[in-house]
Protein backbone atom coordinates (compact mmCIF):
# COMPACT_ATOMS: atom_id res chain seq x y z
CA UNK A 1 0.00 0.00 0.00
CA UNK A 2 2.83 2.00 0.31
CA UNK A 3 4.61 1.17 -2.81
CA UNK A 4 1.11 2.36 -4.62
CA UNK A 5 1.11 5.00 -2.64
CA UNK A 6 4.42 6.29 -3.47
CA UNK A 7 3.38 5.64 -7.21
CA UNK A 8 0.48 7.59 -7.57
CA UNK A 9 1.81 10.60 -5.57
CA UNK A 10 5.57 10.77 -6.01
CA UNK A 11 8.14 10.16 -3.36
CA UNK A 12 7.21 13.92 -2.10
CA UNK A 13 3.73 13.12 -1.58
CA UNK A 14 2.84 15.13 -4.97
CA UNK A 15 2.69 14.64 -8.71
CA UNK A 16 5.49 15.31 -10.78
CA UNK A 17 3.32 17.96 -12.40
CA UNK A 18 -0.10 18.93 -12.56
CA UNK A 19 -1.92 20.55 -9.49
CA UNK A 20 -0.63 20.52 -6.19
CA UNK A 21 -2.36 18.16 -3.49
CA UNK A 22 -5.00 21.06 -1.71
CA UNK A 23 -4.55 21.25 2.21
CA UNK A 24 -8.00 20.52 2.72
CA UNK A 25 -7.69 17.16 0.62
CA UNK A 26 -6.64 14.07 2.36
CA UNK A 27 -4.59 12.67 -0.60
CA UNK A 28 -4.80 13.25 -4.38
CA UNK A 29 -6.42 10.28 -4.87
CA UNK A 30 -9.13 12.31 -3.08
CA UNK A 31 -8.68 15.51 -4.76
CA UNK A 32 -8.78 13.74 -7.94
CA UNK A 33 -12.12 11.75 -7.36
CA UNK A 34 -14.03 15.40 -5.76
CA UNK A 35 -12.31 17.37 -9.56
CA UNK A 36 -14.17 14.47 -11.26
CA UNK A 37 -17.29 14.29 -9.30
CA UNK A 38 -17.32 18.35 -10.04
CA UNK A 39 -17.18 16.69 -13.84
CA UNK A 40 -20.15 14.89 -12.91
CA UNK A 41 -22.45 17.36 -12.10
CA UNK A 42 -21.61 19.78 -14.70
CA UNK A 43 -22.15 17.02 -17.00
CA UNK A 44 -25.97 16.64 -15.38
CA UNK A 45 -26.49 19.93 -15.57
CA UNK A 46 -25.61 20.09 -19.01
CA UNK A 47 -27.73 17.00 -19.76
CA UNK A 48 -30.83 19.00 -18.39
CA UNK A 49 -30.12 22.08 -20.66
CA UNK A 50 -31.18 19.17 -23.36
CA UNK A 51 -34.19 17.84 -20.93
CA UNK A 52 -35.72 21.23 -21.82
CA UNK A 53 -35.91 20.14 -25.38
CA UNK A 54 -36.34 16.54 -24.93
CA UNK A 55 -39.76 17.83 -23.33
CA UNK A 56 -40.65 19.66 -25.62
CA UNK A 57 -40.31 17.53 -28.02
CA UNK A 58 -41.73 14.71 -26.32
CA UNK A 59 -45.23 16.98 -25.84
CA UNK A 60 -45.39 17.89 -29.37
CA UNK A 61 -45.03 14.77 -30.82
CA UNK A 62 -48.31 13.48 -28.77
CA UNK A 63 -49.93 16.14 -29.79
CA UNK A 64 -49.03 15.75 -33.55
CA UNK A 65 -47.39 12.11 -34.18
CA UNK A 66 -48.06 12.18 -37.80
CA UNK A 67 -46.99 15.58 -38.77
CA UNK A 68 -43.73 13.92 -36.39
CA UNK A 69 -43.43 10.61 -38.25
CA UNK A 70 -43.97 12.58 -41.95
CA UNK A 71 -41.41 15.11 -41.30
CA UNK A 72 -38.76 13.16 -40.13
CA UNK A 73 -39.00 10.98 -43.83
CA UNK A 74 -37.95 14.30 -45.14
CA UNK A 75 -34.57 14.34 -43.35
CA UNK A 76 -31.20 12.31 -44.57
CA UNK A 77 -31.37 8.91 -43.03
CA UNK A 78 -28.28 8.23 -44.63
CA UNK A 79 -26.37 11.48 -43.58
CA UNK A 80 -27.53 11.74 -40.35
CA UNK A 81 -26.29 7.65 -39.53
CA UNK A 82 -22.99 8.47 -40.44
CA UNK A 83 -23.07 11.15 -38.63
CA UNK A 84 -24.01 8.66 -35.65
CA UNK A 85 -21.11 6.17 -36.96
CA UNK A 86 -18.49 9.21 -37.22
CA UNK A 87 -19.49 10.26 -33.55
CA UNK A 88 -19.58 6.82 -32.09
CA UNK A 89 -16.04 6.41 -33.48
CA UNK A 90 -14.88 9.50 -31.90
CA UNK A 91 -15.61 8.78 -28.93
CA UNK A 92 -13.77 4.99 -29.56
CA UNK A 93 -10.86 7.34 -30.72
CA UNK A 94 -11.17 9.54 -27.53
CA UNK A 95 -11.48 6.66 -24.92
CA UNK A 96 -7.95 5.40 -26.39
CA UNK A 97 -6.89 8.62 -26.35
CA UNK A 98 -7.25 7.79 -22.31
CA UNK A 99 -6.27 4.38 -22.58
CA UNK A 100 -2.60 5.25 -23.80
CA UNK A 101 -2.06 8.18 -21.84
CA UNK A 102 -2.71 5.64 -19.09
CA UNK A 103 0.19 3.97 -20.64
CA UNK A 104 2.59 6.83 -21.09
CA UNK A 105 2.34 6.83 -24.92
CA UNK A 106 1.96 10.13 -25.50
CA UNK A 107 2.16 10.29 -29.22
CA UNK A 108 -0.55 7.64 -29.72
CA UNK A 109 -2.51 9.71 -27.51
CA UNK A 110 -1.99 12.95 -29.43
CA UNK A 111 -2.76 11.22 -32.31
CA UNK A 112 -6.05 9.40 -30.87
CA UNK A 113 -7.57 12.83 -29.80
CA UNK A 114 -6.49 14.51 -33.19
CA UNK A 115 -8.54 11.67 -35.58
CA UNK A 116 -11.32 13.09 -32.86
CA UNK A 117 -11.16 16.54 -33.64
CA UNK A 118 -11.30 15.41 -37.35
CA UNK A 119 -14.30 13.39 -37.19
CA UNK A 120 -16.07 16.67 -34.98
CA UNK A 121 -15.17 18.58 -38.19
CA UNK A 122 -16.41 16.00 -40.04
CA UNK A 123 -19.64 15.62 -38.38
CA UNK A 124 -20.48 19.51 -38.19
CA UNK A 125 -19.09 19.27 -42.30
CA UNK A 126 -21.98 16.49 -43.26
CA UNK A 127 -24.92 18.63 -40.49
CA UNK A 128 -24.10 21.62 -42.69
CA UNK A 129 -24.64 20.03 -46.38
CA UNK A 130 -28.24 18.67 -44.06
CA UNK A 131 -29.17 22.37 -42.84
CA UNK A 132 -28.49 23.69 -47.04
CA UNK A 133 -30.56 20.86 -48.04
CA UNK A 134 -33.34 21.74 -45.18
CA UNK A 135 -33.16 25.19 -46.23
CA UNK A 136 -33.60 24.79 -49.83
CA UNK A 137 -36.66 22.39 -49.46
CA UNK A 138 -38.18 25.09 -47.14
CA UNK A 139 -38.23 22.34 -44.02
CA UNK A 140 -37.92 25.16 -41.74
CA UNK A 141 -39.56 26.65 -38.47
CA UNK A 142 -42.39 28.61 -38.24
CA UNK A 143 -44.25 30.56 -41.29
CA UNK A 144 -41.03 29.51 -43.25
CA UNK A 145 -42.29 26.07 -43.07
CA UNK A 146 -43.92 24.86 -46.88
CA UNK A 147 -43.64 21.13 -47.61
CA UNK A 148 -45.49 19.76 -49.86
CA UNK A 149 -48.11 17.47 -48.23
CA UNK A 150 -47.45 18.39 -44.40
CA UNK A 151 -49.53 20.31 -42.29
CA UNK A 152 -48.15 23.64 -40.84
CA UNK A 153 -49.24 22.97 -38.02
CA UNK A 154 -47.09 19.87 -36.96
CA UNK A 155 -44.33 20.52 -39.70
CA UNK A 156 -43.43 23.91 -38.46
CA UNK A 157 -42.76 22.04 -34.49
CA UNK A 158 -40.68 19.47 -35.88
CA UNK A 159 -38.18 21.68 -37.63
CA UNK A 160 -38.25 24.22 -34.99
CA UNK A 161 -37.50 21.31 -32.51
CA UNK A 162 -35.22 19.44 -35.11
CA UNK A 163 -32.69 23.27 -35.62
CA UNK A 164 -32.89 24.32 -31.75
CA UNK A 165 -31.84 20.04 -30.90
CA UNK A 166 -29.22 19.99 -33.75
CA UNK A 167 -27.99 23.59 -33.42
CA UNK A 168 -27.34 23.02 -29.60
CA UNK A 169 -25.70 19.69 -30.04
CA UNK A 170 -23.52 21.26 -33.05
CA UNK A 171 -22.87 24.31 -30.63
CA UNK A 172 -21.56 21.16 -28.01
CA UNK A 173 -19.25 20.00 -30.87
CA UNK A 174 -17.62 23.07 -31.39
CA UNK A 175 -16.91 23.24 -27.62
CA UNK A 176 -16.23 19.86 -27.20
CA UNK A 177 -13.37 20.49 -30.14
CA UNK A 178 -12.20 23.42 -28.43
CA UNK A 179 -11.54 21.04 -25.25
CA UNK A 180 -9.98 18.26 -26.86
CA UNK A 181 -7.42 21.18 -28.64
CA UNK A 182 -6.82 21.86 -24.94
CA UNK A 183 -6.27 18.25 -24.03
CA UNK A 184 -4.07 17.63 -27.39
CA UNK A 185 -1.94 20.55 -26.65
CA UNK A 186 -1.03 19.35 -23.04
CA UNK A 187 -0.37 15.70 -24.08
CA UNK A 188 2.13 17.38 -26.97
CA UNK A 189 3.49 19.22 -24.55
CA UNK A 190 4.29 16.18 -21.58
CA UNK A 191 1.44 18.17 -19.11
CA UNK A 192 -0.09 14.78 -18.62
CA UNK A 193 1.15 10.93 -17.83
CA UNK A 194 -0.12 7.84 -16.20
CA UNK A 195 0.02 9.92 -13.08
CA UNK A 196 -2.01 13.01 -13.86
CA UNK A 197 -4.04 12.48 -17.26
CA UNK A 198 -7.36 15.09 -15.36
CA UNK A 199 -7.48 17.08 -18.55
CA UNK A 200 -7.47 14.30 -21.13
CA UNK A 201 -10.02 12.31 -18.67
CA UNK A 202 -12.11 15.68 -18.08
CA UNK A 203 -12.76 16.60 -22.47
CA UNK A 204 -12.89 13.15 -22.97
CA UNK A 205 -15.76 12.99 -20.47
CA UNK A 206 -17.57 16.04 -22.30
CA UNK A 207 -17.04 14.39 -25.76
CA UNK A 208 -18.81 11.36 -24.99
CA UNK A 209 -22.00 13.75 -23.45
CA UNK A 210 -21.66 15.20 -27.09
CA UNK A 211 -22.07 11.85 -28.48
CA UNK A 212 -24.84 9.99 -26.11
CA UNK A 213 -26.86 13.26 -26.35
CA UNK A 214 -26.24 12.84 -30.30
CA UNK A 215 -27.04 9.00 -30.13
CA UNK A 216 -31.02 10.34 -28.50
CA UNK A 217 -31.15 12.92 -31.14
CA UNK A 218 -30.51 9.96 -33.96
CA UNK A 219 -33.80 8.10 -33.68
CA UNK A 220 -36.15 11.27 -32.06
CA UNK A 221 -35.16 12.90 -35.49
CA UNK A 222 -34.88 10.19 -37.79
CA UNK A 223 -36.20 7.25 -36.75
CA UNK A 224 -39.71 8.75 -35.75
CA UNK B 1 -6.13 6.77 6.16
CA UNK B 2 -6.18 3.04 5.99
CA UNK B 3 -9.13 3.48 2.56
CA UNK B 4 -6.87 5.93 0.58
CA UNK B 5 -4.94 3.82 -1.55
CA UNK B 6 -8.62 1.87 -2.49
CA UNK B 7 -9.18 3.52 -5.30
CA UNK B 8 -7.45 1.49 -7.51
CA UNK B 9 -8.06 -1.88 -6.57
CA UNK B 10 -9.46 -2.23 -10.41
CA UNK B 11 -6.35 -2.83 -12.90
CA UNK B 12 -6.97 -0.27 -15.85
CA UNK B 13 -9.65 -1.67 -18.22
CA UNK B 14 -7.87 -3.80 -21.43
CA UNK B 15 -7.77 -2.60 -24.71
CA UNK B 16 -9.59 -5.12 -26.27
CA UNK B 17 -12.68 -3.85 -23.63
CA UNK B 18 -12.98 -0.72 -25.61
CA UNK B 19 -12.82 -2.20 -29.13
CA UNK B 20 -15.38 -4.72 -27.97
CA UNK B 21 -17.77 -1.74 -27.25
CA UNK B 22 -16.59 0.53 -30.11
CA UNK B 23 -17.93 -3.04 -32.53
CA UNK B 24 -21.00 -3.24 -30.54
CA UNK B 25 -21.98 0.22 -31.08
CA UNK B 26 -21.50 0.20 -34.63
CA UNK B 27 -23.72 -3.14 -35.02
CA UNK B 28 -26.44 -1.74 -33.00
CA UNK B 29 -26.57 1.54 -35.37
CA UNK B 30 -26.32 -0.81 -38.28
CA UNK B 31 -29.44 -2.61 -36.78
CA UNK B 32 -31.36 0.38 -35.81
CA UNK B 33 -30.68 2.20 -39.41
CA UNK B 34 -31.76 -0.96 -41.20
CA UNK B 35 -34.39 -1.57 -39.20
CA UNK B 36 -35.92 1.91 -39.91
CA UNK B 37 -35.07 1.21 -44.06
CA UNK B 38 -37.52 -1.91 -44.29
CA UNK B 39 -40.45 -1.11 -41.92
CA UNK B 40 -41.64 2.08 -40.36
CA UNK B 41 -44.95 1.67 -38.07
CA UNK B 42 -45.91 2.90 -34.85
CA UNK B 43 -43.64 0.66 -32.93
CA UNK B 44 -40.42 1.99 -34.64
CA UNK B 45 -39.88 5.29 -32.25
CA UNK B 46 -39.87 2.75 -29.42
CA UNK B 47 -37.49 0.30 -30.58
CA UNK B 48 -35.45 2.87 -32.29
CA UNK B 49 -35.60 4.34 -28.29
CA UNK B 50 -34.55 0.95 -26.89
CA UNK B 51 -31.71 0.51 -28.75
CA UNK B 52 -30.36 4.23 -28.19
CA UNK B 53 -30.61 3.58 -24.39
CA UNK B 54 -28.54 0.62 -24.55
CA UNK B 55 -25.94 2.48 -26.82
CA UNK B 56 -26.51 5.78 -24.31
CA UNK B 57 -25.65 2.46 -21.62
CA UNK B 58 -22.52 1.03 -23.16
CA UNK B 59 -20.63 4.48 -23.91
CA UNK B 60 -21.28 5.88 -19.88
CA UNK B 61 -20.17 2.60 -18.54
CA UNK B 62 -16.69 1.81 -20.86
CA UNK B 63 -16.18 4.82 -22.45
CA UNK B 64 -17.40 7.01 -19.34
CA UNK B 65 -15.54 4.55 -16.92
CA UNK B 66 -19.08 4.47 -14.91
CA UNK B 67 -18.48 0.78 -14.53
CA UNK B 68 -14.39 1.43 -12.86
CA UNK B 69 -16.11 4.96 -11.09
CA UNK B 70 -16.57 4.66 -7.30
CA UNK B 71 -18.60 6.45 -4.81
CA UNK B 72 -21.25 9.52 -5.50
CA UNK B 73 -19.93 10.04 -8.89
CA UNK B 74 -21.58 6.52 -10.38
CA UNK B 75 -25.22 7.87 -9.86
CA UNK B 76 -24.78 11.52 -10.71
CA UNK B 77 -25.51 11.45 -14.68
CA UNK B 78 -28.02 8.12 -13.33
CA UNK B 79 -30.21 10.86 -11.13
CA UNK B 80 -30.13 13.47 -14.35
CA UNK B 81 -31.09 10.77 -16.72
CA UNK B 82 -33.99 9.98 -14.05
CA UNK B 83 -35.28 13.13 -13.50
CA UNK B 84 -35.76 13.54 -17.33
CA UNK B 85 -37.66 10.59 -17.71
CA UNK B 86 -39.94 11.78 -14.29
CA UNK B 87 -40.75 14.71 -16.49
CA UNK B 88 -41.02 13.34 -19.91
CA UNK B 89 -43.37 10.75 -18.16
CA UNK B 90 -45.37 13.54 -16.48
CA UNK B 91 -45.60 15.94 -19.42
CA UNK B 92 -47.02 13.06 -21.75
CA UNK B 93 -49.82 11.83 -19.53
CA UNK B 94 -50.54 15.32 -18.73
CA UNK B 95 -51.58 15.75 -22.46
CA UNK B 96 -52.69 12.66 -23.26
CA UNK B 97 -55.35 12.56 -20.66
CA UNK B 98 -56.78 16.24 -21.14
CA UNK B 99 -60.20 16.88 -22.50
CA UNK B 100 -59.75 17.25 -26.25
CA UNK B 101 -60.91 20.85 -26.27
CA UNK B 102 -58.35 21.65 -24.16
CA UNK B 103 -55.75 20.42 -26.88
CA UNK B 104 -54.38 22.98 -29.74
CA UNK B 105 -55.98 22.18 -33.06
CA UNK B 106 -53.76 19.23 -34.91
CA UNK B 107 -54.55 18.05 -38.32
CA UNK B 108 -54.28 14.11 -38.62
CA UNK B 109 -52.80 12.87 -42.04
CA UNK B 110 -52.17 9.67 -43.11
CA UNK B 111 -48.34 7.86 -43.23
CA UNK B 112 -47.51 6.11 -45.86
CA UNK B 113 -45.97 2.89 -45.16
CA UNK B 114 -42.17 1.50 -46.70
Amino acid sequence: MVAESALLHGSDGELAHGPKLAHHFETMEKQVHAARFGVWVFLGSESLLFAALFGGYSVYRTLNESAFALCSRELNLTMGTLNTLLLITSSFTVALAGYFIHHDKHRASAFMIFLSILMGFGFLIIKGFEWTADFHEGALPGKFFHLEGIPQAGGSQFFSLYFLLTGLHAAHVIIGMGLLAWAMNKVIRRRVSSRYDLPVEVSGLYWHLVDLIWIFLYPLLYLV
Amino acid sequence: MSNATTAHAKPPPAFSRYVLVWVALLVLTVVTYSVAHMHRGPFSLLVAMLIACTKATLVGLFFMHLWDEKGLNRIVLLMAAVFLGLMILLDVSDVKTRFAPALPPSVEVPIPER
